[in-house]
């Protein structure tokens, strides 16, 4: 069975086990409901802290002119408060607390304004009971609010037109007299179209931009703004584009009475404020009974571990130590999981790190309110030492990846643990010998086992000079996120480990700076790229290490006396950033210069990049000329050959963009890694292999023939050298050359010469790169050399110049490729003497048949008839020649 | 969109929504919200849809922005081993097994184009379409999705 028909049967078994019910749906609500109590952030412009009330005034038609602040903000342009005129109170002191000079208490004290500091959620049929009615008509998603104490409301909400377009704001309806510390960059007025629509007897400002847009009102006691996501140009993010007519549809689907009703909300109380660690009181009545154990722990001696059920003021468990259990000497790192606490299903107290301290394990369950599922969350607090315990994210995560939640208990965690060994507890993982002036110092990396099972990281640098008085006492503990600080570019440092391999790889010494002094590379990250390392360049007046740089795919250049970073870059890969360092007077590298390479044909052979350090392999050097180089262009095609005699095959990639251009470069694995040999100009060449086994290039144009033996330069070296054998000039009768066995070239795409296929592995790589319809896909079967196996012959016909038969073979159940008849409106037949391919062209009367032969060289074509201006009753070389249509199968059929 | 008309696509696609969802997760958990959350959305559009070929697409689009969605939230499920998640399938022969636990282990970005292709029959194009890629880089991860499963198969079957 292919490959595709067993795909469709394995997955056809793969089913959901919902069972749908129309009911379900005609009964559902769209309303999204918060349990109380939970503090949801729901809208970006609202930060609400402090209100205080006096009476602002404001009637009559306005303009955006008069809502806008006096200073702009100096990257996003005009500035709303969205709570009044830019002259009212409100504004002013919002005005002054955004400048930075004052907090908004004060701002708000300066203006005579009240502090409003507490909110909550409010279901919406409870903002419309306050309100006294809906304050939407219809059309919108009746989303729940955040409401403060004083009436001041805000939503996230989300209109669909009666032509059906989704028009998503954020709504806030600001008392006047309060301040909320909030304010919306518009960009530039000018952008704006803006009117007036009078909507039940309110006058609405519309403001149509180019991706948002505002609907504004004055309410008398209140002001009303919608930040409308969305505008004239739209994006694909929150859809559009809206009109004119979408903003003023928008503006009349609100309910203005209940809008400007003002009245005071009764929220539950406010929450106390949360106290974290220690001090915290404990009130027995949240104890989780089962859950509070008396136990020994190290840093600790023998304490009270208590688990506290969700409080009003944090609404998930907490585990504290205390010694009189009453009030916390210590609180294991608090979370907070969005979903609701069921059980605590284990607490345990045990090694699990392997470094003989004593660690707690937790397994909680909790619920998902919005989907009613179950799920075990996992919390290792690490024994770190002197009484702490880290919360290893680490560690939840390898458990978390390693174990299905359904089966995650103590006995999987312990058992995964235990398979660590001691790796996932910090330890000297590889220590280095750093030659400094006048001693050498021992560089030891502290790290550990990452979450994943292959990725180690180090921590802590410990330097130590075996020399001095103290040998066993370090003389510099380097923090590695500490020491590399905001510097770095990336990585996970910033979680306190770096990221690579192996421990092996953790650091090295190089001299990075050039000075003569030892430093050391700390491997930073792992990425499908070259490897980013920090630097810590040594301080000779100082007597330590510091951070000094961190570079990618760096290496140091002693005869130009430079340091050379390269990485891939741009687009997929197709450039590659390097960039030149030199030292200063200090010891500081410097940028020097940057050179953005595009590989492409054109690149000239010394701005290739060098082999980039990270595994890559002539797959991915295929796969990515495929994903670049144009369909239609003729040269992309390679093969395969040892020309360096070391037993590894030389990748051979044509390339360009016609004969006059095309170059044959040559890839080879040097030291692990993948680099270039180099290339040859390769218009109007085949390549053979003679009887020597040496590499024969064979270049024939309009008669003229050149002869070059090709061999490869010294091991690492670039340059193919090229060695002219013979050149002529072909008489009439003559033959170009065929030095020996022709090397088979195929499509970049086709991996039959790097990957062991057979002939349905073929068929299958076809049907996936001539997928779309246009390409129609047959093959036959033939014995062309006679040795008892079929050869393959795939048909692809779209009326292109890719129509023709793409021949393979098949010897020890390895498919390789032949080579590639023309094929256009042509079909193999079959006669006493062998196989041929005859074309057929009925519009203008072609008849032409070849022979189709494999020797020595490969395979060949020889014209064996050729007529043209035929009438289709005279077409009948089938008959003449007395051949029969070899059988073929759609590509589908095997 | 009409009563009968939801109740047919949600019939006829939500085995689809499943298994793009869970080609995309490895979580049957995450998968089964996926099929009610797309369902409901289905259920919500108000776009028109052309034909039903129209609604198929949409759904799978729908389905994999809202596995993108999910994957980025703090609190996902982990994804269940391969050799877990095909025992919960009722396979009917043992080289469905292998290929289900190979195809399940391939990393992400190759199991959903493979669906696309092999189970939808999507064509590479429509392939990029739906997942806003080129092309080319459709038929990269089909061809490296197809050589890390000989690899895979081939040591199973040893």
């Amino acid at each position: 069975m292919n490959g595709k028909k067993l795909y469709k049967e394995t997955f056809s078994h793969v089913r959901s086990s919902y069972e749908f019910n129309m009911e379900d749906f005609e009964n559902m609500k769209t309303k999204k409901i918060v349990p109380a109590g939970k503090i949801a952030l729901i809208a970006a412009v609202v930060a609400a802290l402090a209100a205080i009330g006096i009476t602002a005034s404001a009637t009559g038609f306005f303009g955006l002119s008069e809502l806008v602040m006096p200073r702009e903000d100096p990257d996003y342009g005009s500035v709303l408060t969205l709570q009044g005129f830019a002259d009212s109170p409100e504004s002013m002191a919002v005005g002054e607390y955004l400048d930075g000079g004052l907090t908004l208490e004060e701002a708000a004290d300066k203006y005579g304004l009240a502090a409003v500091e507490y909110c909550d959620t409010y279901d919406y049929d409870d903002l419309t009971a306050l309100q006294g009615g809906e304050i939407f008509r219809e059309g919108h998603a009746e989303n729940i609010c955040f409401m403060y104490e004083n009436g001041t409301f805000g939503m996230d909400g989300e209109y669909i037109s009666a032509d059906g377009t989704t028009i998503p704001y954020q709504l806030l309806r600001s008392v006047k007299g309060s301040i909320v510390a909030t304010s919306l960059c518009i960009g530039d007025v000018s952008d704006f179209e803006e009117w007036s629509v009078d909507a039940g007897g309110v006058k609405v400002l519309l403001a149509l931009g180019d991706s948002r847009s505002l609907v504004l009102a004055d309410l008398g006691d209140s002001f009303l703004s919608l930040n409308v996501l969305s505008g004239r140009n739209g994006d694909n993010i929150f859809g559009g584009p809206i009109t004119k007519e979408h903003l003023e549809e928008l503006a009349r689907s609100l309910n203005y009475d209940a809008l400007s009703a003002v009245n005071i909300p009764d929220l539950p109380p406010e929450p106390p404020e949360v106290v974290y660690g220690a001090g915290v009181e404990l009130d027995p009545e949240y104890f989780w009974e089962g859950q509070c154990f008396d136990e020994i722990l190290p840093g600790w001696g023998e304490i009270k571990f208590i688990t506290c059920r969700p409080t009003p003021e944090f609404d998930d468990v907490r585990f504290f130590l205390s010694y009189d259990g009453k009030t916390s000497d210590y609180e294991l790192h608090p979370m907070f999981n969005d979903a609701d606490i069921v059980d605590v299903a284990a607490v345990s107290f045990e090694d699990l790190t392997s470094d003989g301290k004593t660690d707690i394990l937790v397994l909680l369950d909790y619920n998902n309110p919005n989907t009613g599922s179950a799920f075990r969350d996992v919390r290792i607090f690490r024994c770190a030492g002197d009484g702490e315990f880290e919360l290893d994210w680490d560690l939840v995560s390898l458990v978390n990846s390693q174990i299905p939640n359904d089966k995650l208990d103590v006995r999987a965690v312990r058992k995964l643990l235990a398979s660590l060994g001691g790796a996932a507890s910090p330890q000297v993982l590889k220590s280095i010998d750093v030659p400094v002036p006048g001693r050498t110092l021992r560089v030891d990396a502290v790290g550990k086992r990452r979450g994943d099972a292959n990725v180690w990281g180090a921590s802590d640098l410990l330097v130590y000079d075996p020399a001095s008085a103290e040998p066993d006492r370090p003389i510099q503990t380097i923090k590695l996120s500490d020491a590399v600080g905001a510097d770095f570019v990336s990585g996970s440092v910033g979680e306190g480990y770096t990221e690579c391999w192996a421990p092996d790889e953790l650091i090295a010494p190089i001299d990075i700076n050039l000075d003569g002094c030892c430093d050391i590379e700390v491997f930073g990250w792992i990425v499908n790229n070259t490897i980013p390392c920090y630097y810590l360049t040594w301080d000779r007046e100082a007597g330590e290490f510091r951070y000094s740089i961190t570079l990618q795919g760096a290496r140091v250049d002693l005869e130009s006396g430079q340091v050379i970073e390269e990485f891939k870059a741009g687009d997929g890969g197709s450039e590659y950033n390097r960039s030149y360092y030199e030292p200063d007077d200090n010891g500081e590298l410097r940028l020097v210069d940057t050179k953005i390479v595009t590989v492409g044909p054109d690149t000239p052979p010394e701005d290739l990049p060098d082999s980039s350090g990270a595994p890559v392999d002539y797959m991915g050097i295929l796969l990515d000329l495929d994903e670049e180089t144009p369909w239609d262009n003729a040269f992309r095609q390679y093969t395969v050959f040892d020309l360096d005699g070391d037993g590894v095959d030389e990748l051979l990639v044509t390339m360009g963009t016609c004969e006059a251009d095309a170059v044959l470069r040559v890839y080879t694995m040097y030291k692990g890694g993948l680099s270039v040999m180099g290339e040859v100009s390769f218009g109007h060449s085949m390549l053979y292999v003679n009887g020597s086994g040496e590499l024969i290039q064979v270049f024939g144009q309009m008669g003229g023939e050149i002869v070059t033996r090709l061999t490869a330069p010294e091991p690492g070296g670039y340059g193919i050298r090229e060695e002219k054998l013979s050149e002529r000039e072909l008489g009439p009768e003559d033959s170009y050359a065929q030095p020996g066995r022709a090397l088979a070239f195929t499509e970049y795409w086709d991996l039959s010469l790097l990957e062991v296929m057979d002939y349905s592995d073929i068929l299958d790589e076809f049907e996936l790169h001539f997928s779309d319809p246009e390409y129609h896909l047959s093959y036959s079967l033939w014995d062309l050399d006679m040795d008892g196996s079929d050869e393959l012959f795939v048909k692809v016909e779209s009326g292109s110049w890719l129509d023709g038969f793409y021949v393979y073979t098949a010897a020890g159940g390895r498919a390789r490729p032949l080579g590639w008849l023309s094929g256009r409106k042509t079909a193999l037949c079959s006669g006493a003497d062998g196989l041929y391919a005859l074309c057929i062209d009925p519009t203008d009367g072609t008849e032409i048949l070849y022979r189709v032969e494999l020797d020595s060289a490969g395979l060949t074509t020889r014209v064996v008839s050729s007529r043209r201006d035929l009438a289709p009753e005279e077409m009948d070389a089938m008959e003449h020649f007395g051949l029969t249509n070899v059988p073929s199968r759609d590509i589908s059929d095997r | 969109m009409n009563r009968n008309e939801f109740e047919r696509y949600a019939r006829n696609y939500k085995d689809t929504v499943y298994r793009v969802a869970l080609n995309y997760s490895c979580s049957p958990a995450d998968a089964e919200d996926a099929v009610q959350e797309v369902l409901m959305r289905l259920y919500l559009s108000k776009d028109r849809f052309e034909n039903e070929e129209h609604v198929r697409r949409w759904m799978i689009r729908v389905t994999l922005n809202y596995c993108k969605n999910l994957s980025r939230a703090a609190r996902r499920r982990s994804p269940t081993p391969p050799e877990e998640l095909a025992l919960s399938v009722p396979f009917e022969a043992e080289e469905q097994i292998a290929l289900f636990t190979a195809v399940m282990g391939l990393p992400e970005k190759y199991r959903v184009p493979l669906y696309l292709f092999y189970y939808e029959e999507y064509s590479v194009r429509e392939i990029g379409n739906i997942l806003s890629i080129s092309e080319s880089a459709v038929t990269t991860r089909l061809s490296r999705a197809r050589v890390m499963l000989r690899g895979e198969l081939e040591e199973a079957s040893v």
